[in-house]
């Protein structure tokens, strides 16, 4: 819902509440205003009756179908006034209206009068239904004068925020250059401007430092153990007994495996800073075919059988570089873990990539092996990152990464979201 | 063949050193901007080893003065940043390789020997060792004159062999020889094993002799003093 509507929403509710509470009240003041006018209008008709009785007027010209005279026992105790609401045949409109009867009993001479005046008021619900309409009209002006000036306020009022707003959305933690917000004089969103324009610059600063130290870690890091490895490579070539060279061997392994770990690591790192990004569509299939031909060899060794369902030209936006690493490692866990004369299937389409291999149950739950370094077989010689890489990389460009065993098929899917075609 | 090692780390550039004198290159370093410049100036060198991170400047920047005073010498960028963007550049550029640290000694000279096969040789793209020649153009190789059935792997990796003859290649340089990253992802070097098993047998059909030896759990070595 937007700003603007959520006000107007709120505004006309309360509108409507104060106007039905409104509409009680001025209903009753109408229905009592009126009512004691009447009741002054028949005091002062009961004084006329009283002042012409007392003149010796007769009682019969003074009876109409407003007033009644009744006389009463002179022992019978003093009336006083009162009045009742009562309803009353009413000749011209042939129907009971409503009546208003004033009743006091005065006693004139020796003679004791119980005088009742009468009139016809209107009834409630004719109020109300004047009532009822003159607030729907006021309702009515209200919801079309919220209606525009809302349009109003949301146009000018709200237009530096609605900037910022877009300004936001399009802020890219990697972009160069600070984000530009409009110039307003309203307070809270100048704080608001400023607020975003240091939270931004900050996010931009340290983004960059831990860009920066991603780069010199993996710099410093790869040049000692490129000396490392020389100097045992060297070593190698300097005339040793074979004893030696296997425990050269051990050490330069080692330094392998921690120069790929590091490597991994920067890799995933560069992953988490969003540093590959791309919205260019790359032809998944052929992407695909380079990489099971250039591990084919590697399937021929292990004796594994190969079944492929893929759908040509399956366009995808995903960076390159990525692609390969997806694909490359997907691949090679499948033949990793796989049996002598095992089987892999790839399915690619539009919507998915499917690759399954047949291989031993994993030890732990297959969604954990997305954890960097959890491992199904501890004793294996990889370093355990492969997975958590995929996973990144799946997440990076939004695709759905899922990952089941159902003996003894390993299945890995990946769901694109958004696949342009060609 | 006259190198010039442009790296500012000591080690490294010795590491490097110290592999290429074997190879009878002629040798010399030097580890900055200035040094460098100042050196390719006054000296024609055949291949200049170039590291992109300098203490006192960007290594594509020398690339780019040693293109711009039109300086003959083949450039091989050496670099820890494996960013795409330096590689791109690097060749972009003019460098004739590009080889992300950390490498294998082996594959450094596969790689210059390969340069300087490119440049230097007017069109003879053969490579010979006694009764062995290759032609690295038409990928064919002879033992005796007679034509070996290598596939393209097993032309790669007697290439490598006899360029790096004597010397001990451990598998994984092999394996990274051959597969290039995706070596990174293949923890086991059966394939290796199984490749200069076939080789070996190929090179004994056609009656050469058996210079492939075997470093028991390291990897194998082209022996050239064998009788």
């Amino acid at each position: 819902m937007k700003l603007v509507n959520k006000f107007a929403a709120w505004y006309l509710t309360i509108t409507t509440l104060v106007l039905l509470i409104g509409g009680v009240i001025v209903f009753r003041i109408v229905v009592h205003e009126n009512d004691q006018e009447e009741v002054r209008r028949l005091r002062g008709l009961m004084r006329d009756v009283v002042e012409q009785l007392s003149n010796k007027t007769s009682l019969h010209t003074l009876l109409s179908n407003q007033v009644s005279i009744t006389e009463l026992s002179p022992d019978v105790p003093k009336v006083q006034f009162h009045v009742r609401d009562t309803m009353g045949w009413h000749s011209e409109f042939q129907g009971t209206e409503r009546q208003i009867k004033a009743t006091a009993s005065h006693k004139i001479g020796n003679k004791h009068y119980l005088i009742s005046v009468q009139s016809f008021a209107p009834e409630p619900e004719e109020t109300i239904a004047g009532v009822v309409q003159s607030l729907s009209w006021i309702f009515l002006l209200l919801l079309l004068v919220v209606g525009l000036t809302s349009i109003l306020i949301s146009k000018k009022i709200l237009s530096p925020f609605n900037r910022s707003l877009r300004a936001m959305q399009e802020f890219h933690i990697n972009q160069k250059e600070r984000i530009a917000l409009p110039q307003t004089k309203t307070k809270e969103f100048k704080e608001l401007n400023e607020f975003l324009l240091k939270m931004t610059s900050k996010a931009m600063d340290d983004y960059r430092a831990l860009k920066e130290f991603t780069e010199n870690a993996s710099h410093e890091l790869q040049t000692p153990l490129a000396i490392i490895r020389g100097k045992l490579e060297l070593l190698l070539d300097s005339g040793i007994s074979d004893e030696q060279a296997r425990l050269i061997m051990s050490a330069h392994e080692a330094v392998e495996k921690l120069s790929r770990t590091n490597q991994a690591l920067t890799l995933l790192t560069k992953l988490e800073n969003h540093e590959y990004e791309s919205l260019k569509a790359i032809n998944l299939s052929a992407q695909l075919h380079n990489i099971i031909f250039s591990l084919s060899e590697l399937m021929e060794m292990k004796s594994i059988s190969l079944h492929t369902d893929i759908e040509e030209n399956v366009m995808v936006s995903f960076h390159p570089s990525l692609a390969d690493i997806l694909l490359m490692n997907l691949f090679s866990n499948a033949i990793r873990h796989n049996y002598e004369k095992g089987i892999i299937r790839v399915k690619l389409n539009n919507r998915m990539l499917l690759i399954q291999n047949t291989g031993l149950r994993p030890e732990i739950p297959t969604d954990q092996l997305f954890q960097r370094f959890k491992k199904s077989n501890q004793s294996d010689d990889s370093i355990g990152l492969g997975l958590s890489i995929v996973k990144r990389i799946s997440e990076v460009s939004r695709f759905k990464i899922n990952y089941t065993y159902d003996e003894p098929w390993h299945s890995i899917e990946i769901g694109f979201n958004r696949t342009p075609q060609t | 063949m006259k190198v010039l090692i442009v790296e500012d780390n000591r080690e490294l550039a010795e590491n490097i050193h110290g592999f290429l004198v074997r190879e009878s290159y002629i040798c010399e370093y030097s580890f900055g901007f200035k040094e460098a410049q100042d050196k390719i100036i006054s000296h024609p060198y055949d291949c200049i080893i170039l590291d992109i991170m300098l203490p006192d400047g960007n290594g594509l920047k020398l690339l780019e003065f040693i293109k711009s005073k039109k300086i003959e010498s083949s450039i091989l960028i050496i670099s820890a940043k494996n960013a795409l963007d330096d590689k791109v550049n690097g060749l972009e550029l003019g460098a004739d390789d590009y080889l992300t640290k950390p490498f294998h000694l082996p594959e450094l000279n596969a790689r210059l020997k390969a340069i300087y096969r490119r440049k230097n040789l007017g069109g003879d793209h053969v490579v010979r060792f006694n009764e062995i020649s290759l032609n690295t153009a038409t990928l064919e190789a002879r033992v005796n004159e007679q034509l070996l059935d290598l596939t393209k792997k097993e032309f790669d990796l007697l290439l490598y062999f006899v360029i790096n003859k004597n010397r001990v290649l451990t598998r994984q340089s092999i394996a990274e020889h051959l597969w290039g990253d995706y070596a990174d992802n293949l923890n086991n070097f059966d394939f290796v094993y199984q490749h200069v098993k076939n080789l070996r047998k190929k090179i004994n059909l056609a009656n050469g002799k058996d210079y492939l030896g075997t470093v028991y759990g390291v990897g194998y070595k082209f022996n050239t003093h064998i009788e």
